[in-house]
């Protein structure tokens, strides 16, 4: 059955080529025509396209199944998060390659199809597809030296995704079983066999979200790389791995296995989540620090997704917020450091940034609630998100503590900038004023504030 | 019943942030005219103030709103309610807030956020003063800190990024493992005194605040003293709603007793070897929110109500004799004004504490008898007492270099209406309640 969503993702193609053809021919044209606002046009075009159409079609249909909920939910943040990227990217005028277009359309169109599909063959076609492409445009994106160090960190995290979806699917064919994830039962096989495949779809999903221990190219991308191809990749690249880590979570649901296996997985997470916390506060580059703070939020985020819950909230209305979180906080926080054009690049260290907010306190404002959002310091909704998590798992004391110390982490890395932006006095004989950031960014910064005072946890 | 009655409650909550718009809206430079609306501003809330308690007077089940949000099949909630508990600190915020307006002129353009600071403050203050549940109160006094950090790092002093750093760190680890207790059922020796961290940390009470001495050194001489007081205020409240939802046991009352005995002979000890004109209001301050935040604990309404009436009278005490210890550095009417900490019968802290003396004996002692804890803490604060008494008073006698002399009259007048509202504030307290 032809549904929206394939509509979507047919618009998306055709724009990608579309796209692909006019920058073609853009680059045979004089050098007025490669300023390309006609492409642009497309492709923005293609997106407000296909999130009319997926908006349209979540508010026209409701569904019980969680998973079918969360794939919609998961499409229309997937082309928010594209668009997102994109007007980052326009900020960085030395960084626009040609062809960003069509990589940006084209892996869109791969992702929503991957968190649509049930066959577990298309995702591992769709999951290494996106990732090649995406590792495609951060290694033409990125200006320096660390072009290198991105794609061959990428290649062997794509290299490893591979591997673990070939393993998985071996397993399956061995043991006969449909490879559609809905129809697979694994009560009738062995232990052996149903912990093997568990085990290798959680790593697939881990590895798709970057999620420790595969967490170094997305890291890398952020450092160095175009700061709005690493938005999109660690967005897109959660919502499409959390997506994988809830069929691992039906699978489990469909085996013998006993719930225990389920803690773990939360463990493996919160550990993963630990170390990018751990990691942040030995950071003195303000790109490396900032990129692990980011990379966090893509375990807590699948934490959220699977073991969180709200008393107060009904699940869709929770499932939203924690999709919302992921795309406010971390466009907060990657929208602010695009537009500190002084201090955004790689080699900067904290200390570069002392005073920064005494003379552009707009900037390092949003910055900041960004920080805290994602550090889940209380009274920002990023508390409420974190705080979700400890109710449902209070029985697991290992657990609870974690979260708590990724917020005392988080407050001690959010206090150390803010000495820096606040308490210091700038190296620089002149001061350097930046342009405000737009509107939509300050409404972004105090939604997250104010999203904080409303309690979505009892 | 007028018109406006079932209004008024939210009309006072959400002045301070319709005051903070005015003044965001006049340039940074034209301090006089920030001066003048913010007067105008604190002015009209304390109308409003008084107007919302008459109207609580009539009729107290008109000022329990909530503020809705209805949105598809989602409702969202916040609660606002004005009871018995929180009217005081209603009415002390605000009088806080008219005290600091009339007595602060800002003489240089710093940012709009300086000149905006005390009314967001109390904005925090009034919509956290609203909750009944501590899981949504302190979010908004935690997030509300984020403000003193910036004022405190935007100053001149020293070492103000290291009073940050550890001061932030310290509340936001206090906070988040109360809220992260909060959430999960469990009995541990200590969660009581955990719950209460967040309280006691704000209140700068020495055993929870590392970070004390270092707060009150790097502190802005003339905006200090509205951000110690907010600190205060948020800590004092954090303790009054930790109180009503706990069981109160004898053990708990023991363990607070000796946490803040501990930490005002810790205060009585620093303070004679710190001869710091500008640290002794904060001593005393420290010293009496300690007992004060002891007192609370006690079972009993009588306790609540001396424990409130002392931690205000501190406050008013406070605002006035550090706004003058700064100005006059030592001169006899630094001696004037630190005499109302003295405790002397009648005078400044001295109205409220007689009180909490007799109570203390008619309710504790004469009930359970002298029993040696009692005895202990007892001679424990009196020497503490008397050791930052002598102390202050010895010392404000070789302060004589006054680098900012205060005119005599003004000077007399604000000493005068101290002493007045320090006698105001315990019949107020006491009229209705008859606490002794």
């Amino acid at each position: 059955m032809f549904t929206a969503t394939d509509l979507s993702i047919l618009i998306l193609i055709v724009a990608s080529i579309l796209v692909l053809v006019l920058d073609a021919i853009g680059n045979q044209q004089s050098k007025a025509l490669l300023e390309k606002p006609h492409i642009g046009l497309v492709a923005f075009g293609a997106l407000y396209i296909a999130l009319t159409i997926e908006i349209l079609e979540s508010l026209s249909t409701t569904t019980s199944d969680q998973i079918l909920f969360n794939s919609k939910i998961g499409n229309i943040f997937l082309v928010v998060n594209s668009l997102i990227a994109l007007s980052i990217m326009r900020n960085i005028a030395h960084q626009k390659p040609s062809g960003s277009y069509f990589l940006i359309l084209s892996s869109l169109a791969i992702s929503m199809f991957s968190i649509s599909t049930d066959s577990l063959i298309f995702k591992f076609i769709a999951s290494t597809g996106w990732m090649t492409l995406l590792t495609t445009l951060a290694v033409i994106s990125t200006p320096g030296g660390k072009k290198a160090e991105i794609g061959l960190k990428f290649s062997f995290s794509a290299l490893l995704l591979i591997i673990q979806f070939i393993l998985l699917l071996s397993f399956l064919y061995y043991e006969n079983l449909p490879l559609n994830i809905s129809d697979i039962n694994l009560t009738k096989t062995a232990e052996l066999s149903q912990n093997l495949i568990t085990i290798f779809i959680i790593l697939s999903g881990m590895s798709l979200a970057g999620i420790p221990p595969f967490h170094s190219g997305f890291i890398d991308c952020f450092d160095g790389g175009n700061i709005g191809v690493a938005f999109l990749l660690l967005s897109n690249a959660s919502i499409q791995g959390c997506s994988l880590l809830m069929d691992s979570k039906n699978l489990l649901n469909n085996s013998s296995l006993s719930t225990d296996k389920f803690n773990t997985l939360g463990l493996i997470l919160v550990l993963g989540f630990i170390l990018l916390w751990a990691r942040a506060l030995d950071q003195s580059k303000i790109r490396r620090t900032t990129a692990y703070i980011a990379a966090s939020i893509s375990p807590l985020f699948s934490m959220t997704l699977l073991f969180g819950s709200s008393i107060l909230l009904p699940k869709p209305i929770f499932i939203i917020a924690t999709y919302a979180f992921i795309t406010l906080s971390l466009s907060a926080l990657f929208s602010s450091l695009s537009h500190m054009t002084t201090i955004n690049q790689p080699w900067q260290t904290w200390e570069e940034l002392s005073g920064f907010g005494r003379m552009n306190p707009w900037q390092t404002l949003v910055f900041l609630v960004g920080l805290s959002s994602i550090a889940g310091i209380p009274g920002t909704f990023g508390y409420f998100i974190k705080l979700s998590l400890i109710a449902p798992m209070q029985e697991n004391f290992l657990f609870s503590s974690a979260i708590f110390l990724s917020i005392a982490i988080g407050a001690a890395c959010l206090m150390r900038v803010f000495v820096f932006v606040f308490a210091k006095h700038s190296h620089l004989e002149q001061s350097i004023n930046l342009p405000k950031p737009s509107f939509w960014l300050i409404a972004v910064s105090f939604i997250l504030v104010g999203l904080g005072f409303f309690p979505f946890v009892s | 019943m007028s018109a406006f009655d079932p209004y008024i409650f939210h009309i006072l909550v959400f002045s301070p942030i319709i005051a903070s718009i005015f003044l965001m809206l006049i340039p940074v430079s034209d301090t006089g005219s920030k001066i003048a609306i913010s007067r105008f501003f604190s002015v009209l809330i304390l109308f409003i103030l008084i107007e919302t308690i008459i109207a609580y007077m009539k009729d107290s089940s008109i000022l329990e709103n909530k503020l809705s949000i209805h949105l598809f099949n989602l409702n969202i909630q916040v609660n606002l309610a004005l009871n018995k508990y929180n009217v005081y600190m209603y009415t002390v915020t605000t009088v806080v807030l008219l005290f600091n307006t009339i007595s602060y002129a800002i003489e240089d353009a710093k940012t709009n956020i300086h000149h905006v600071s005390p009314f967001i403050l109390t904005f925090f203050l009034f919509i956290s003063y609203g909750q009944y549940d501590l899981r949504i109160a302190l979010p908004i006094l935690s997030i509300a800190n984020f403000l003193l950090y910036f004022l405190i790092g935007f100053n001149n002093e020293i070492r103000r990024g290291s009073t940050i750093f550890h001061m932030g760190i310290f509340i936001f680890f206090c906070d988040a493992l109360a809220l992260v207790l909060l959430q999960i059922p469990i009995s541990l020796a200590y969660k009581n005194i955990i719950l209460l961290s967040p309280g006691l940390t704000r209140m700068l009470i020495p055993m929870f605040a590392p970070f004390m001495k270092k707060f009150i050194l790097n502190i802005d001489n003339k905006e200090g003293t509205f951000l110690t007081i907010f600190l205060q205020l948020s800590g004092w409240f954090i303790l009054l709603l930790v109180k009503n939802s706990l069981s109160i046991s004898t053990e708990l009352i023991e363990t607070i007793s000796t946490i803040s005995l501990i930490g005002a002979i810790y205060i009585a000890t620093i303070a004679t070897t710190d001869l710091r004109a500008k640290c002794f209001p904060h001593y005393f301050l420290i010293f009496y929110s300690s007992l004060a935040a002891c007192i609370l604990f006690f079972s009993g309404s009588d306790f609540y109500y001396s424990s409130l009436s002392l931690f205000i009278t501190n406050i008013i005490c406070f605002f006035g004799t550090a706004r003058f210890s700064y100005d006059s550095h030592g001169t006899p009417t630094l001696t004037w004004f630190m005499a109302l900490f003295l405790g002397l019968p009648g005078l400044g802290i001295g109205t409220s504490l007689w009180v909490l003396i007799y109570q203390f004996y008619s309710l504790v002692i004469l009930r359970d008898g002298w029993t040696n804890f009692w005895i202990t803490t007892t001679i424990g604060w009196v020497i503490a007492l008397l050791l930052i008494s002598a102390v202050i008073i010895l010392s404000t006698k070789q302060h004589k270099e006054a680098t900012e002399k205060v005119p005599k009259d003004f000077a007399l007048i604000s000493f005068l209406c101290l002493s007045l509202m320090s006698w105001l504030i315990p019949v107020a307290l006491f009229y209705k309640h008859k606490g002794f």
